[in-house]
């Protein structure tokens, strides 16, 4: 029976979608409200109620959470999920175009494995959706990311994502600049004489034409453009360019944002931050702070909470980071949004998810305590209405060892002299 | 005791003279007895000024594994003086009045990254770097080093990285302001080195045409300690005669091979970077075919696999709380690793590897605590509190001056705001040798490095 049920975690069939009520729970709405001893329930894959006041069907499964806090699934603005398993040889990471002569042009979402048992585990610590984000190609357009449910389902791709770009992968940042501005300009030329082009006869571009076919969207203001920096100066020239260009740009890392911090609110520009962020050897971030969140908070930007480039195997320490965050002046309910609702909002899928409201998605998480406490750990996590259970690779590990006397790993014990 | 023993045990005196050698006053017209100075580059750290200090009503956590939920901490002179419920203050102390807080012993990181990789901290020369001394490479002007200190960080083990065998010398940090590293070095603390089985080596050196597998790791290493093994027979040989009265001449210097002496000598301490199990039983075989011990094994995400054996051997385990696949060979790491560790009676210990994360090591004790009690492995606060302070301190060899609030220990002491094992405690005030070091309400105190001058004001890292 054990035996059976860990089968079923790690193929993760998909399960009819049941009727679940969470009843008695503490819940962080998500998007900045509380409800006390509130109920969620959960029909067909959605929330269809919530509040102090809901009536419980009577065939409804009741998961009974007094005592406990209840949040939205956790959503990480950046990651590697689907990419990565365990950065093994040739094939073990596909997160980067590697110098392949692609830019702009490269997409992860070919590369997705739905049977990553790092997803998995993010799931089983409370992360239910990602952006799954190409590492640099070794240019300026780093390419595009997925949206993608931490389910391990076939569909778990559900959007796509937005246009990545790694400002430091130039020579410095003056010729990032140029660069950039020199390849939109081309873009939009390539763009209004697509046919003189492509029989050759326009001038010679910096990138390839499927290139700038990827950066069309980004320029007709229908994909966000994600910009990692974090230096004021840089901060300020992301400004210009959305002036300049009219896109929609996001800026991640932006460890000094909180000295631009009431332009960016004025330039609707938000921010995807790294709390961890407060030392900086690098005396152009030497304004690296704890207090960057709570400052940003406050001056009305919209920011999310990233936990490094690429974070797979860590993506649910968004919830350490926002607690830290919160140790420093932030808003405990803002902490909150930052991983949840406001991730969505940056990448275009508060409609689906980010929240606990009806309509959305069924992607919830019991905890057995405050959520943003390091002591505190997943007891249920239900991702578009299914409740997974909590077991992955590294469980079983751990269960093989727990009792070395049990004898069920390879070899009582060491025998050496 | 014998002339020769005198000269090898000078420890810690700094020699005013060029020369590095002591002259053995013989009357004879041999050559002077060559000793070299096993401490070169002293310390010139001296304590910061500090009053007797009593900090009252407070929750205190020994680092011993002891909890006192009401109790006073009295230092003086630099030194613990009184630990308990129920303490006499004596007249003139300065109060603190702790309630509401927690106090505990500085915290401890023995793999530190703050500050020694300026400018790397690999130099991929060749396999066995031991002549390299870590101290070298630190750079006491690093942002880093504040921030330490706000989260609560008294002593720190900086080493060399992994790219090589033998990377070279571990350096033992105060977390005080310097001019120079000799003013930031931790009196009399015992030399590592910094050894590294696994990937890292491999990696490296196969870039470089060098090594591409674990049996070439293990033959360098096992090549190196035969040759060490000789080195260290040529001076026995030499000291030996020369007291025998013979006319011989000194065996030729070498940095690496004094190294690897130290550690025959049982001087100086193993800390060996090592992922998985199967590694760590062959380094342990290895250890005892050259007869010396491994103090402790870094970053063992492995560690759960073979912690009876660990705590059998008296082998320190540091260890992330939660950090796992990064590579291949942290692909087995699990959160119960610590606990896991603990449970089996070892040595364990939350360590950083990082020039950031050793600003959070209450946090992440605090973590791989509440996921082992999530599989029936519970402690004690006062139990937890060791991974990160009289753990630690056992692996870098100062187990009987830190890591412990007993009398006698160095006054490092920390006050935290609420309960450590929380994400939202914050270190209010650290006293380093009894002197206050860090005082969060005090931003006009706040140590500020030449490097950050200019750029920020005091608080803004914290």
């Amino acid at each position: 029976m054990r035996i059976l049920a860990i089968i079923l975690a790690f193929i993760a069939t998909p399960v009819f979608a049941e009727t679940i009520a969470i009843t008695g729970g503490k819940i962080h709405v998500g998007n900045g409200s509380v409800i006390e001893n509130g109920t969620v329930l959960i029909d067909d894959g959605e929330i269809i109620a919530v509040g102090a006041d809901v009536d419980v069907p009577s065939d409804a499964r009741v998961i009974n959470a007094s005592g406990k806090e209840i949040t939205p699934g956790i959503i990480n603005p950046s990651t590697s999920y689907g990419l990565s398993e365990g950065a093994g040889g040739k094939f073990g990471t596909d997160t980067s175009a590697n110098n392949s002569g692609m830019t702009a042009s490269f997409d992860v979402k070919y590369a997705l494995n739905r049977g990553s048992v790092v997803i998995q585990e993010g799931r089983r610590q409370g992360v239910t959706r990602a952006v799954s984000a190409p590492g640099s190609s070794g240019d300026i357009f780093s390419g595009s990311s997925a949206l993608i449910t931490m389910d391990n389902q076939a569909d778990m791709n559900f959007a796509e994502g937005a246009m990545h770009a790694k400002f430091g992968n130039a020579a410095n940042r003056a010729v990032a600049w140029n660069r950039i501005r020199a390849i939109f300009d081309q873009t939009l030329d390539y763009d209004r004489n697509r046919s003189r082009a492509l029989r050759g006869q326009a001038q010679d571009y910096l990138l390839s034409v499927a290139d700038m076919d990827a950066l069309v969207p980004v320029l007709d203001g229908d994909k966000p453009l994600v910009i990692e920096m974090g230096s004021e100066a840089e901060i300020r020239g992301a400004i210009q360019l959305k002036n300049d260009y009219d896109i929609n740009i996001v800026i991640q890392g932006g460890q000094e944002a909180w000295k631009v911090a009431a332009e960016l609110a004025e330039a609707e520009i938000p921010v995807i931050i790294h709390p961890e962020h407060n030392t900086n050897g690098n005396v152009t971030m030497a304004g690296s702070t704890f207090s960057n969140a709570k400052r940003l908070h406050e001056a009305g930007v919209t920011f999310a909470i990233y936990s490094g480039n690429g974070s797979l195997y860590y993506g649910h320490h968004v919830l350490q980071f926002a607690g830290m965050a919160v140790a420093h002046g932030l808003d405990y309910d803002a902490a909150i949004q930052a991983i949840t609702l406001n991730p969505a909002v940056i990448f275009g899928f508060d409609d689906i998810a980010g929240s606990i409201e009806e309509g959305k998605s069924a992607d919830i998480v019991v905890w057995d305590g405050d959520p943003l406490e390091v002591t505190s750990n997943t007891d249920h996590v239900i991702v578009r209405g299914v409740e997974y259970e909590l077991v992955s690779r590294r469980t079983m590990l751990r269960d093989r060892y727990l009792n070395l006397d049990r004898g069920d790993h390879f070899g009582k014990r060491y025998q050496g002299q | 005791m014998k002339l020769a023993n005198v000269c090898k045990t000078l420890l810690g005196v700094s020699v005013l003279s060029v020369a590095s050698f002591a002259f053995a006053q013989e009357a004879d017209n041999r050559a002077p007895m060559v000793v070299h100075d096993k401490n070169p580059f002293p310390s010139s750290y001296k304590p910061w000024p500090s009053v007797m200090t009593a900090i009252t009503n407070a929750h205190i956590l020994t680092g011993d594994g002891g909890e006192i939920e009401k109790g006073t901490v009295l230092m003086d002179g630099g030194k613990i003086v009184a630990v308990g419920a129920d303490v006499d203050i004596p007249a003139g102390a300065h109060v603190i009045d702790g309630t509401g807080k927690f106090v505990t012993p500085g915290v401890i990181d023995m793999h530190s990254h703050m500050g020694i990789w300026t400018d790397g901290g690999n130099d991929v020369r060749a396999k066995n770097t031991a002549g390299l001394w870590g101290e070298h490479s630190i750079w006491p002007q690093t942002p880093n080093f504040p921030a330490a200190v706000a989260a609560g960080v008294t002593t720190q083990l900086q080493l060399p990285g992994s790219a090589n065998q033998f990377g070279g010398r571990s350096v033992t940090l105060k977390m005080v302001p310097g001019r120079s590293t000799e003013d930031m070095k931790f009196p009399g603390a015992p030399y590592g080195i910094k050894m590294a089985c696994g990937e890292n080596p491999r990696r490296v050196h196969k870039s470089q045409g060098g090594m591409s597998t674990a049996m070439g790791v293990f033959e360098g290493y096992r090549s190196s300690w035969i040759e060490a093994t000789e080195y260290k027979k040529s001076w026995d040989k030499y000291y030996a005669d020369y007291e025998a009265g013979k006319d011989v001449k000194a065996p030729k210097r070498d940095l690496k091979n004094e190294t690897l002496m130290g550690v025959l000598n049982g001087e100086i301490l193993i800390q060996q970077h090592c992922y998985r199990a199967d590694e760590m039983v062959n380094v342990i075989n290895m250890s005892k075919e050259f007869n010396y011990k491994v103090t402790s094994f870094h970053h063992v995400v492995e560690a759960y696999k073979i912690a009876d054996l660990l705590a059998e051997e008296d082998i320190c385990a540091g260890m992330w709380a939660d950090w796992w696949g990064f590579k291949l060979e942290s692909f087995d790491g699990i959160d119960e690793n610590v606990p896991m560790m603990a449970a089996a009676g070892g040595c364990a210990i939350v360590h950083s590897d990082s020039d950031n994360g050793g600003q959070r090591l209450n946090q992440e004790a605090a973590k791989a605590w509440a996921d082992g009690k999530r599989v029936g492995l519970d402690f004690t606060r006062g139990e937890v509190m060791k991974w990160i302070t009289s753990n630690p301190a056992r692996a870098i060899g100062l187990e009987d001056q830190i890591g412990t609030l007993a009398p006698g220990y160095n006054a490092d002491v920390v006050i935290w705001n609420g309960d450590p094992f929380s994400v939202y405690a914050l270190a209010e005030n650290v006293f380093i040798d009894g002197a206050l070091h860090y005082d969060r309400s005090n931003q006009e105190n706040q140590w500020i490095t030449d490097h950050a001058l200019g750029y920020v004001t005091a608080g803004d890292h914290q």
